[in-house]
This record gives C-alpha cells, structure tokens and sequence, in this order.
C-alpha cells in the first residue's frame, strides 16, 4: 500500500502544481492524507523542490490538453482566453480522468455543457459546435466497414408498423446559426464576436459512403430525423418512411438489434450525449 | 527460461522506424529504405476505459494500413499502456490485447516502457498520471517487476523488452542506480532491453552524469533495439521531446554502442508526428541513412 501511496502522491504533484507548492511550505498537513512511509515522505518532499517538477506539471498538461484539443479544436478555439481557465476547474472536478482520447472528450464535452446550462459560460456557439465536433468523432471511431458490411442485406421493407432508427453511420447536428458561414468563420480563425444571425437549421453528417459527407438540410427534413433520433424504436408515416429508407438514413429495428448484437459498444456511439 | 524468449536467436533486421500519423506518405514512397516498422498496437484501437464493456474497439482505418504493411515488411510492437510499474495495478485486459496484436502481426518482438504511468483510481477507473513517471529502483519495485515480466513473457511467445526510462524528477535513497536494477531484472528474467539512447542523453543532461559510463554499467548483452531521437528544452530543462533530427552525441552514442551489443537486432528512429513539418521526408530519409551507415560500418 506503501508503494502506492508514493505513486499516487506522485501523480497528483505532476497534476495540481499547487500541492507541490503545499508540500513545500507544510509537508505534514499536505501529505496526511497519503500513507507514507518515513523514507517515501522525505523523498515526496525532496521531489517537490527539484526543478523537474515544473517539466512534469508541463508535461502532464500537454499530454491532457493534447485529446481535448485534437478532437476538439474549433470548441476550444471558441473559448479563446477562458480556455485555461476552463480546463483548470474540469481537471479539478474531474480528478479520475484518464488519457483515452474518446473519454476525456466527452467527460470534457459534458462538462461544458452543464458549465452552459448554469450559465457560467455564455457563448452563443459553443453547443452548436460542440454538437458538430462530437459527432464527427463519434462517426470517426465508429466500425465503418463492420457496420455497412452488417448492414448490405438489411430489410427494405418492414411490419406493418415497423421501428425505425437513425442509421448509425448518420448524425444530424441542430445549428442556431447558419453552419456554412460559423464553420467558415472557425476554419478561417475569425476571433469573436461573431454576428451571425440566428436561424434554425440542420447539417446532416454522412459516413455511409468512403468519405464523410457534412451537408445542410432544410428543416423539415432535419426535424423528422431529429424526431427519430431522439425517439428511437418510433414509428412514423410510411411514404416518409420508405423515402428515408431509400436515402439511406434510417434502418428498421430488426437491423438495428442485429448491429448491436454484432457490434455492442455501438450504444454508446449512437446515444446522444 | 521459455526458449522461445531467448534473445541471441532474433533475426539482425536492421534499421527502422517508429510508426506515427505523418508517416503514410514516407511508406508509400520509401518502404524500402526500412528494415521494418514499430508499429504501436494503441494506436490500432479505441480503448474505452477499465470497466467499459467492451472495453476495446479497432481503429478500421489504421487496422487497414498496418494489415497493408505488415504484407511488405517486418512488424515489431511497441506497447505504451502496460504500465509496469504501476503498485496495486496490472491491466490483463491489456496483457490480452498485447497478446491478440501479437497474434495477428507475428511481431519479431514486442517492448513496453520501464515506469508506471497509471494509478487504480476510484469506481474501477483507471487514473492517468499523464507522464511516464519513474519507478524508484528499490528491492520491493524490482520483485514486482520481476514477476509482471514473467506475466508478459508467459502471455506472448516472442522476448519482451523493456525501455530505459526518461526522467525529470530524480528519487532520492534508492536501493539501486538504474544500470543496476536493469542487470538484476534482465538476469533475472531474461527480458531484453530496448535502449533508448535520447532518453540516457537526456537525462545526462538534466541530472550530470556521463552518458557513456552510464552504458558502459548495463549488461549489453541484453540489449535487442536501440531508439535515436531528437530533444528540445521545456521549462528549463532538456526534453526527450522527439522533436525531429538527433543531435550529434545521441549518433556517438550509437557509433559507441553498436559493436558492444553482440544481440542488437535494430536502431529504431522516432519522431513525433507533430515536428513532421520541421523534418519532412528529407529530414527522415537523412536519418534513416545515418543509422544505416552506421548499422553497416559495424554489423556488415
């Protein structure tokens, strides 16, 4: 246990520098919750006044903002100067966070999005966003190959009433500004404020074919799809539905249970966050 | 020892690169410039976390250029989740995917990093320190070792070795200088050494040693790879950054320690993918050649 506690000691120096600072002013009380031995406590205290120290508080930054801002890089740039700021307080109310790149973005993601419904953060674009980048990597990750392999004989016709779902290589994102002129905006770097005027829209995001095909739908369409994907197992109007079927955007529930049988972490990529 | 593990029947493959993003391009191109490519099993799939059922899903996409590769040249693993070192932690479901990469490569063989990097958190979850930290080299840690090396050895039938760690933090009052606990754990359990050359460098740098006397301590006998790389300074302090060419002592280093390691099977180069526009296809076939040159001057 003894061992354990040093490394666990260890690690959370290199992630909250200000222990480090702790540890140097009041060893005793800043290490009464590790159950050191004698020597690993004159060796904790001895590691926090090397200089290494301030590589490996770098380092453990680096290496945490490194998933965050690859997977999520124009949410962060939309945070701009509160990006710090923001990353500091989710490492501190997230301290079991890992380094697995698809887990640390959405721990990440769900943290911004209370962070906005509290009204802590205000940025009109941000969720929008978000929404978008999530669900590029979601589709990233996904099986591609596996999932339209599964998917070649799929039922064209269903019951009577049959369940239908969103195909799963299929992510529609709901924008309250137009998408073409905010992502042009983000590709090009643009700093804030924006003035985009608001208008609610849809991008429906395509991974049934090789590349991944983003495009904006108009929102008749977008609000039938977004009532599928937030009521799964549905049923709606049978011309409408075979229209869907024929485009390739939603599957009937007997496929769906098949993929999911075949493919079972295929849940947690289809669930909205 | 399994006879399977013994390190002096390795084939003598030569000079070859560590696997990144940036490098499809370098394959297409200048494949025959490698002897083969160490390709990192982490990053062929998505792990979702201890606990997540199922907890590992393939990346298609890179599963697909590493099936490629392995139809042109050698493969051999170089794992970066093991975490060795960790008290209180040992990852089977990581053992078993060593093995299942294993399995589906035929890896000539396969080598993780001689730290811990990952603490048994709470709920199950694993917690990443974010750095690859030191182990300190004291009995208790090298009994744990000893027994984990002999866990990874009985999972995967090819040697397994283990890299010299970089450091930034010095652990004062070891039982053992690094030279020392290496001998003790190769002599003891026949694992070989993947010895990185940039990580001694560095660390001579940042704690004031000499780099060679350091070589000249370990048993070289064990050493299978050999990694080159390249180092900027953060914070004051040299980092082994991979940050492009290798300064010119990392390629003395090797130039010394080629015609001491009668089992040297490859000089590895790695960069990372970030500093690709520093070094360009250029840059990585100049280093390549360098390494060649001297894998020919002593091994021809």
């Amino acid at each position: 246990m003894s061992l354990q506690s040093f490394q666990k000691a260890l690690a959370d120096m290199f992630a909250f520098p200000s222990l480090c600072i702790e540890i140097r002013k009041n060893p005793v009380e800043a290490l009464k919750e590790y159950n050191l031995s004698s020597i690993e406590e004159s060796r904790i205290i001895n590691i926090s006044h090397q200089r290494g120290m301030s590589v490996c508080c770098t380092l453990y930054r680096m290496n945490k903002i490194s998933p965050i801002f690859n997977l999520l890089p124009r949410t962060c740039f939309l945070l701009g100067k509160d990006l710090q700021t923001e990353l500091e307080a989710y490492w501190h109310s997230n301290r079991e966070s890992n380094l697995h790149f698809n887990r640390e973005m959405i721990a990440f993601a769900y943290y911004l999005k209370q962070r906005v419904k509290n009204d802590i953060i205000r940025n009109d674009y941000l969720i929008e966003t978000l929404d978008y980048e999530m669900s590029i990597n979601k589709l990233r990750y996904l099986p591609r190959n596996r999932i339209t392999e599964l998917l070649l004989n799929r039922l064209t016709i269903g019951s009577d009433y049959p369940k239908i779902y969103l195909h799963p290589l299929i992510k529609l994102v709901e924008f309250r500004h137009d998408p073409e002129v905010l992502l042009s905006m983000l590709a090009d770097m643009l700093p804030l404020p924006y003035h985009i005027p608001e208008t609610r829209c849809f991008v429906l995001l395509d991974a049934t074919s090789s590349d991944l095909d983003a495009r904006k739908i108009n929102f008749e369409l977008g609000d039938i799809l977004l009532y599928i994907e937030n009521h799964p197992q549905t049923s709606i109007n049978s011309s409408e539905m075979q229209i869907l079927i024929d485009s390739n955007l939603i599957i009937y529930e007997e496929d769906y249970r098949n993929l999911i049988q075949q493919i079972p972490a295929l849940e947690s990529f289809i669930n909205p966050l | 020892m399994l006879s399977e593990h013994k390190i002096n029947a390795l084939p003598k493959l030569g000079v070859g690169i560590l696997d990144n993003p940036s490098l499809i391009d370098f394959y297409h191109n200048h494949i025959d410039l490698l002897d083969y490519i160490a390709v990192v099993p982490d990053m062929l799939r998505l792990d979702r976390g201890v606990g997540e059922k199922p907890r590992f899903m393939e990346y298609e996409e890179w599963v697909e250029i590493v099936n490629w590769l392995s139809g042109k040249i050698q493969l051999i693993a170089h794992n970066v989740g093991l975490s060795i070192g960790s008290a209180g932690w040992f990852d089977l479901e990581y053992l078993d995917q060593i093995s299942y990469w294993h399995n589906k490569y035929n890896f000539c063989w396969h080598s993780d990093h001689l730290s811990f990097f990952q603490i048994p958190g709470v709920n199950a979850h694993d917690q990443n320190v974010g750095v690859a930290a030191p182990v300190p080299y004291d009995r208790e840690v090298l009994d744990l070792i000893k027994q984990r090396v002999g866990l990874v050895q009985s999972a995967v039938p090819v040697p397994f070795l283990l890299e010299n760690n970089v450091y930034y933090v010095d652990i004062p009052g070891q039982d053992m200088s690094e030279p020392q606990f290496l001998t003790e754990l190769t002599g003891a359990t026949s694992c070989g050494i993947l010895l990185d050359l940039h990580n001694i460098y560095t660390n001579s740098v940042n704690h004031g040693f000499d780099a060679l006397e350091f070589i000249d301590e370990i048993d070289l006998s064990y050493v299978v790879e050999v990694h080159i790389a390249g180092g900027n300074e953060i914070s004051g302090m040299y980092a082994d950054s991979h940050s492009g060419s290798c300064p010119d002592v990392v390629w003395d280093m090797l130039d010394y320690i080629i015609p001491r390691t009668p089992n040297l099977c490859g000089i590895t180069f790695e960069f990372h993918e970030s500093y690709y526009p520093v070094l360009q296809m250029e840059g990585i076939i100049q280093q390549i050649s360098q390494a060649r040159g001297l894998w020919q001057k002593h091994c021809k």
